[in-house]
């Protein structure tokens, strides 16, 4: 059965993030404290990064279960975009991305204090890149550049379980249709099934916020409906555990969020070497 | 479905044990600190449903604090119905524990959190590694895992997950189990199974078992077998062991199909008897339901033939020598005096001095020269000597002492050639010992290169495979889709042409609809607008400069037209005439709603053809795929079989001439032994003839007391 492959550290596999980093990504999208989309994208890798490094965290410290790429593209050009010490590196073991954060920033939160009332904390927040926006938006290029790195990975780790290509843009490519660059990853594979091509969309036209549709009709606008349309399939499992948190899922669900948290893709992987009973 | 089925993740239980005194509701751990990581942050340590926390409480207590990531149907339930059947057992294994159903807070919400006991130990595989080559820490710790496993039989408890991660190694050597999430005991006897456990630790026959008392009855015999096999073979933990694998010596591959396994092949091939016996048990357990295994028996011993790679101990003398050392001398033989002999010695004074006399007489008839004289004196007195010798061998005690003399002295070089015949054998036991130590290494080096390659190679066969068949199964769905999407648009077509048969029954007249008169329903019709059905909508065109806007109506063809006299207000009348009638038309129960099952069948039938064809083109590629598979398998097989046999029987002749080898040096060693103690007996005796000798004879001979 495809998608079943253990990801472990004699079987690892491999994601790869890529986030638009153009001019567009600056403008601001609503919300209760405007933020640009640059911003909410950087804080959406940072999580992610953080998600995956306790994900594979063990006695020992964190197993090299991923190795993880940050692809930035923007500025018509497409390369890592890693801070601090990781700058310039594409596939980094998930042990090294742990260690070295760009920096820690401390960030102040309202948190409740169970009686009702709420008092403010402060909790760190591990930072590996920073927001950027300029320039154009090369996104064929970049998923050309993923395509790359996962068909060396491939040809190392034939067995993997699929790796994993993130993109996080406002989807507004202007090097050509970025649909046909996706269907290539796409048609690679492991072993153990065809790449897995999933789209974060933060937008600013409005509409409410839609994770893992399974039709693009309530999407507001030919953006969403593109990178709904090249987004893969979830594999069943992952859409098992989206059921269990609450969505509602069919065979046609996708790998698609608009405007909403994409942190549950990690959730929904199964590390280690546990046959979920949802399989 | 229980009310909260979403949990936090992992980092956002980091972020929420920042602030202990917030996110705990048990005062005691509100005082906790968490331990850190090397960023600063609460330390975690993550499985698949939840993530550990170790923090320490203001009192100093350690606990192990459980946060969960996912759901856990009837999680308290289970773990109250654990905690009161493990109350009632003494078991050294298990670990304390409580559940708070409301312990933690995450974002305003409450969740539950296990606190356990610090348990201070190892994980499994670490401990392994730790101990590899000592025979008896493994093979002991297997005994406790033995027990472990039949007092949670007797019991009546299934762990439900036993593997690795969650067998931990206290440093006393106690093991230690943790992890009860899926703990079966007999008051949740008819639930179901939260998980099916590690895959590297399961049958088959996992997926179908319930959740009853025999869950671990695989992953016991294999756990089990694991550690005897690497306390009786090291090297086994480098050629099947995948480094940083999360399985012990086997995989779920392994157990799925046992006849291409080379790993299971080794194991059952294997030279040391309880391995490969065990092992073929193993294998034959994994093709069986859980419910038809017995219990885990453990062995008694285990029995290793002497391993030519092991250096015999060396410590102390060794047993022939020491039995050598101790042993007391024998009294020494009485002392053997020389004989009085008087013949003897009374002819021997006389030839002496017979051969004065002729000597004497000799120089004075010769009346030589000096030197001559010179010569004859000297002759005379050799002839003294030699004479004198000559009666001294005639002595019995001579002959004797002369016997033994020879005999030690033939002892004592045998002595010298054994010792230096065993230094030879031990130098050659020492030089094939080093040589058994690197072939065997050797082997297991290439086993690994050997099993490395292969799964490559297959890997590399199932991504081709996969790349191959992935675009039909993608192509099958599609051809799903669009029959589908073609049922739905004939479908749709069956409704428009229902709502426009219906829709042509209300004829526009003048009145009908307010402030459209009769000249307006005129220039309607002048335009083919008659009825509901004749159009579909109303546009406003946008002015352009200078110009005003137009209201169009839009007919049914697309088209759309400026009728005269209809403006804004009309034409919004218009489209609610339409509107109200089209609602009806679609409440309406003779709308159809599926299509007429002969339509259906068609088109099923057209996307069948399609379907079938693209079906057949996959099932031919995966036959021609598993057929080639299955070759490339059994050549992996056969390499692996080869390997593994050339190995055995390499250590098998290694072990037949080391003990060859090692029974020569014993031999040799008693030879040597038993010739040092005649060397010294025969020492002794002679010493007992110390005073038989030329010497004393001749004092005799010159200044003994004559008597007759
Ligand atoms: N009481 C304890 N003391 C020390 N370490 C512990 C304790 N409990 C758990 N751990 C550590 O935390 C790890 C994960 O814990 P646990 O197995 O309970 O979580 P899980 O999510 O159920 O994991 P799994 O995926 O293995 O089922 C264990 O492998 C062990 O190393």
């Amino acid at each position: 059965m495809p998608y079943s492959a253990e990801i472990s550290r004699s079987n690892p596999t491999c994601f790869v993030f890529l986030v638009d980093q153009s001019a567009s990504m600056s403008d601001s999208i609503g919300g209760e404290t405007p933020n640009s989309k640059a911003a909410v994208v950087s804080d959406a890798i940072n999580r992610l990064l953080t998600e995956l490094s306790v994900k594979c965290a063990k006695e020992e410290g964190v197993r090299d279960y991923f190795h993880v790429a940050v692809v930035g593209y923007g500025h018509n050009n497409v390369g890592s975009a890693y801070g601090g010490a990781l700058a310039g590196r594409d596939l980094v073991p998930l042990s090294q991305i742990a260690e070295n954060p760009a920096r820690v920033e401390q960030r102040s939160k309202k948190v409740p204090d169970g009686a009702g009332g709420l008092v403010e904390t402060t909790v760190t927040f591990p930072v590996w890149m920073d927001p950027v926006s300029n320039g154009g938006t090369p996104m064929r290029q970049a998923i050309e550049y993923a395509h790359h790195l996962v068909d060396k990975w491939l040809s190392e780790h034939p067995a993997c379980f699929p790796p994993i290509v993130l993109n996080l843009t406002d989807g507004e490519a202007n090097d050509g249709d970025p649909v046909v660059p996706a269907a290539a990853i796409q048609s690679l594979a492991s072993a153990d099934g065809p790449v897995l091509l999933f789209n974060l969309h933060v937008s600013d036209a409005g509409g409410s916020p839609v994770t893992f549709p399974d039709a693009d009709a309530g999407l507001p606008d030919a953006y969403a409906r593109t990178l709904f349309g090249m987004s893969s399939a979830l594999p069943s499992h992952m859409r098992a555990y989206a059921a269990q948190e609450g969505f509602t899922v069919s065979e046609g669900t996708r790998g698609f969020v608009y405007n909403a948290d994409i942190t549950s893709v990690v959730q929904f992987l199964d590390i280690g070497t546990r046959a979920s009973d949802l399989r | 479905m229980t009310a909260v089925t979403r949990f936090p993740t992992g980092g956002q239980y980091v972020d929420a044990l920042q602030n202990p005194r917030l996110c705990f509701r048990d005062p005691e751990l509100q005082t906790a600190r968490p331990q850190a990581d090397s960023l600063g942050r609460p330390k975690a340590i993550s499985g698949n449903f939840a993530s550990v926390f170790s923090v320490t409480t203001a009192a100093g207590q350690r606990y192990a604090i459980k946060c969960f990531t996912r759901n856990i149907p009837d999680q308290e339930k289970r773990y109250r119905a654990v905690s009161d059947h493990l109350r009632r057992l003494p078991h050294r294994w298990k670990i304390g524990f409580d559940y708070q159903p409301a312990g933690i807070m995450v974002a305003g919400q409450t969740y539950p959190i296990l606190r356990m006991e610090w348990v201070e130990a190892v994980g499994l595989i670490r401990w392994i590694e730790d101990h590899l080559g000592d025979r008896d820490a493994l093979f002991t710790l297997a005994g406790h895992f033995a027990d472990l496993t039949n007092d949670l039989a007797r019991a009546g408890i299934a762990h439900g997950d036993l593997q690795h991660g969650n067998l931990l190694v206290a440093s006393d050597g106690a093991l230690k189990l943790v992890d009860y999430d899926g703990m079966y005991v007999p008051a949740l006897a008819g639930m179901a199974a939260t998980e099916h456990g590690h895959r590297h630790y399961q049958s088959p026959g996992r997926a179908n078992a319930g959740f009853g008392p025999d869950l671990d009855r695989f992953s016991n015999w294999l756990i089990y077998f694991s550690l005897v096999a690497i306390s009786a073979d090291a090297t086994l933990w480098h050629t099947l062991h995948e480094p940083g694998g999360e399985h012990l010596l086997l995989t779920d591959a392994d157990f799925a199909d046992i006849s291409t396994s080379t790993r299971m092949a080794a194991l059952m091939r294997h030279h040391v008897e309880d391995i490969s016996q065990l092992a073929t048990q193993v294998a034959d357990l994994a093709t069986r339901p859980l419910s038809a295994l017995p219990n885990l028996v453990p062995l008694q011993e285990i029995n290793v033939p002497a391993p030519s790679t092991q250096a015999p101990t060396q410590t102390g003398l060794p047993q022939w020598m020491s039995s050598h050392v101790q042993k007391a001398s024998p009294p020494p033989p009485a002392l053997v005096p020389l004989g009085d002999h008087h013949q003897l010695v009374r002819w021997t004074r006389i030839t002496i001095l017979g051969l004065w006399i002729a000597t004497a007489l000799t120089l004075m008839v010769v009346a030589a020269t000096d030197m001559v004289a010179g010569a004859t004196t000297l002759l005379g007195l050799a002839l003294a000597l030699l004479a004198s010798r000559a009666f001294y061998a005639f002595l019995p005690e001579h002959k004797v002492r002369k016997t033994i003399a020879d005999q030690h002295h033939q002892a004592h070089r045998q002595t010298a050639l054994a010792a230096k015949t065993t230094a030879i054998l031990e130098k050659e036991r020492d030089r094939r010992q080093g040589d058994d130590a690197r072939h065997a290494q050797a082997d297991a080096q290439s086993m690994q290169a050997l099993r490395q390659r292969q799964r490559h190679e297959l890997d590399a066969f199932d991504r081709a495979t996969t790349t191959q068949v992935s675009p039909l199964n993608a192509l099958i769905v599609s051809v799903s889709a669009k029959q589908r999407e073609e049922i739905n648009e004939a479908l749709a077509l069956l409704q428009q042409q229902y709502v426009t048969t219906y829709l042509k029954r209300f004829v526009l007249r003048s009145g009908l609809i307010t402030g459209i008169g009769e000249g307006t329903v005129a220039s309607l019709r002048a335009h083919g607008i008659t009825t509901p059905a004749d159009f579909r909508d109303v546009v406003y065109t946008a002015g352009g400069y200078g110009q005003r806007s137009e209201v169009h109506i839009v007919l049914t063809s697309g088209r759309s037209v400026h009728v005269h006299g209809v403006g804004e207000t009309r034409a919004v009348a218009l489209r609610e005439w339409r509107r109200a009638h089209l609602d009806r038309a679609l409440r309406q129960p003779e709308l159809p709603i599926a299509l007429p099952q002969t339509m259906l069948q068609q088109i099923e039938a057209r996307y069948a053809t399609e379907r079938q064809r693209v079906e057949a083109q996959r099932e031919a590629l995966q036959r021609d795929r598993t057929s080639h598979r299955t070759a490339l398998t059994q050549k992996h097989t056969q390499e692996m079989k080869q390997l593994t046999d050339t190995h055995n029987r390499r250590v098998q002749s290694a072990t037949v001439a080391a003990q060859d080898i090692i029974r020569r040096i014993s031999e040799e060693r008693t030879r040597h032994q038993a010739l040092i103690r005649k060397e010294q007996d025969l020492l002794r005796e002679l010493q007992a003839y110390r005073h038989v000798s030329y010497g004393r004879f001749m004092r005799r001979v010159l200044f003994g007391k004559v008597r007759a």
